[in-house]
């Protein structure tokens, strides 16, 4: 029966072959003296590399951060502070703008919008998507043909859309300017 | 210990979230936390005890900056390794760099070999490492004195090495393997040697 070698007895030392290598390299060290004496061997040298060069006797060492590296720190956090803020103000003026469409919606625009949208989304689902391009190039006419008192309704989606880019890239905050950002001015 | 690392794990996890909220006072405990283990991996591969203490910031302000990245899934104690892991084998790179630089300039003017003469950098850094064993390990590859280190010190299995280092399973035990062997063989010579100096007086 062949000799286990040195690397599997390492892994075997160090727990990491599975249940059954584990199993078959315990039977064969027990029954075979020249493994046994290899893995004793493996077993003391591993203590011995352990205890001489991994023991606990380090000299001890400050724990202490450098007080430029807690400004840096510090000021990482915040800046974290900061972008958290930031990012619920947003949400805020968000939801807040949203909430006033609604209400312009309801209170102001919702006749106009049943009035000319709603006829426009009925003759667009009367026509195949696939054909709608076609269609349009015929019907574009007809389609914008809406009275007159209502052409404000027209530019209106265009202005909500612009109105959330302008809300989504706001760089107004009421929150007051970080350290970093003085530091910089100074 | 395992038990010990799961639960400052957890805390660390907390400690992490609050100081992305921007309470930077959570940091200093997150340093606490981790600072021995994180410690102990850099005294065992950087044996200059001023350069150990500016890894050591190092590593903590690269953990703050990168923290927003680390997935509070997986096990804290893994991502703070890699990354003082990282840093460490990086400054060990850059100083062998820097000593073979010096070595060239020095065989460059001299036109010999510098054994003879030791250069004040070399003489300082040797004079600066705290231990003749320490000194020993410096014969092996730096991701080799890495996975030693997680080995007997962390007491890391070969997967979580492998993880941390980038490596299968079987790559950490053949290295693990080669190291030891080099290790052990340099602690003879050693010994030998001081043997030999010990009888010459």
């Amino acid at each position: 029966m062949p000799h286990i070698d040195e690397f599997t007895l390492m892994m075997y030392s160090d727990g990491e072959l599975s249940e059954e290598e584990a199993d078959s390299v315990q039977k064969h060290v027990s029954g075979c003296h020249h493994c046994g004496s290899s893995l004793e061997r493996m077993m003391a040298e591993k203590r011995l590399v352990a205890d001489r060069f991994f023991s606990d006797d380090l000299p001890p060492l400050s724990f202490e951060l450098y007080e430029m590296t807690s400004a840096q720190i510090h000021g990482i956090a915040m800046l974290h502070k900061r972008n958290r803020r930031r990012f619920l103000w947003r949400m805020i003026l968000l939801c807040g703008s949203i909430l006033a469409v609604a209400a312009c919606y309801m209170m102001f625009w919702q006749r106009i919008w049943l009035e000319w949208v709603s006829p426009a989304w009925t003759s667009w689902k009367s026509h195949l998507f696939w054909s709608s391009a076609l269609w349009l190039n015929g019907s574009a006419r007809e389609f914008f043909h809406v009275p007159g008192s209502y052409v404000m309704a027209l530019p209106l989606p265009f202005f909500l859309l612009i109105g959330l880019l302008f809300i989504l890239n706001i760089r107004f905050s009421p929150l007051p300017p970080s350290r970093l950002s003085k530091r910089e001015v100074d | 210990m395992e038990q010990e690392l799961a639960r400052a794990n957890q805390e660390a996890v907390r400690l992490a979230q609050q100081f992305l909220k921007g309470q930077s006072r959570a940091f200093p405990a997150l340093v606490n936390l981790f600072t021995p283990r994180v410690m102990s991996i850099i005294r065992r591969l950087v044996s200059g005890y001023h350069d150990a203490e500016d890894l050591h910031n190092e590593i903590w302000l690269k953990v703050a900056q990168n923290l927003h990245k680390y997935d509070p899934a997986l096990p804290f104690h893994s991502w703070l390794y890699r990354i003082a892991s990282n840093a460490c084998i990086d400054f060990l790179r850059k100083k062998r760099e820097i000593a073979l630089e010096d070595e060239q300039l020095h065989q460059h003017v001299h036109k010999r070999p510098s054994e003879l003469v030791k250069s004040p950098e070399l003489f300082l850094l040797e004079k600066e490492s705290y231990s003749e064993l320490t000194a020993l390990m410096d014969c092996l590859h730096e991701t080799d004195r890495l996975i030693l280190t997680l080995r007997f010190v962390q007491e890391m299995s070969y997967d979580e090495i492998g993880s941390i280092v980038g490596m299968s399973k079987n790559t950490v035990g053949t290295r693990l393997f080669r190291a030891r062997k080099l290790l052990k063989e340099q602690l003879d010579k050693h010994r030998e040697e001081r043997r030999m100096s010990d009888a010459a007086y």
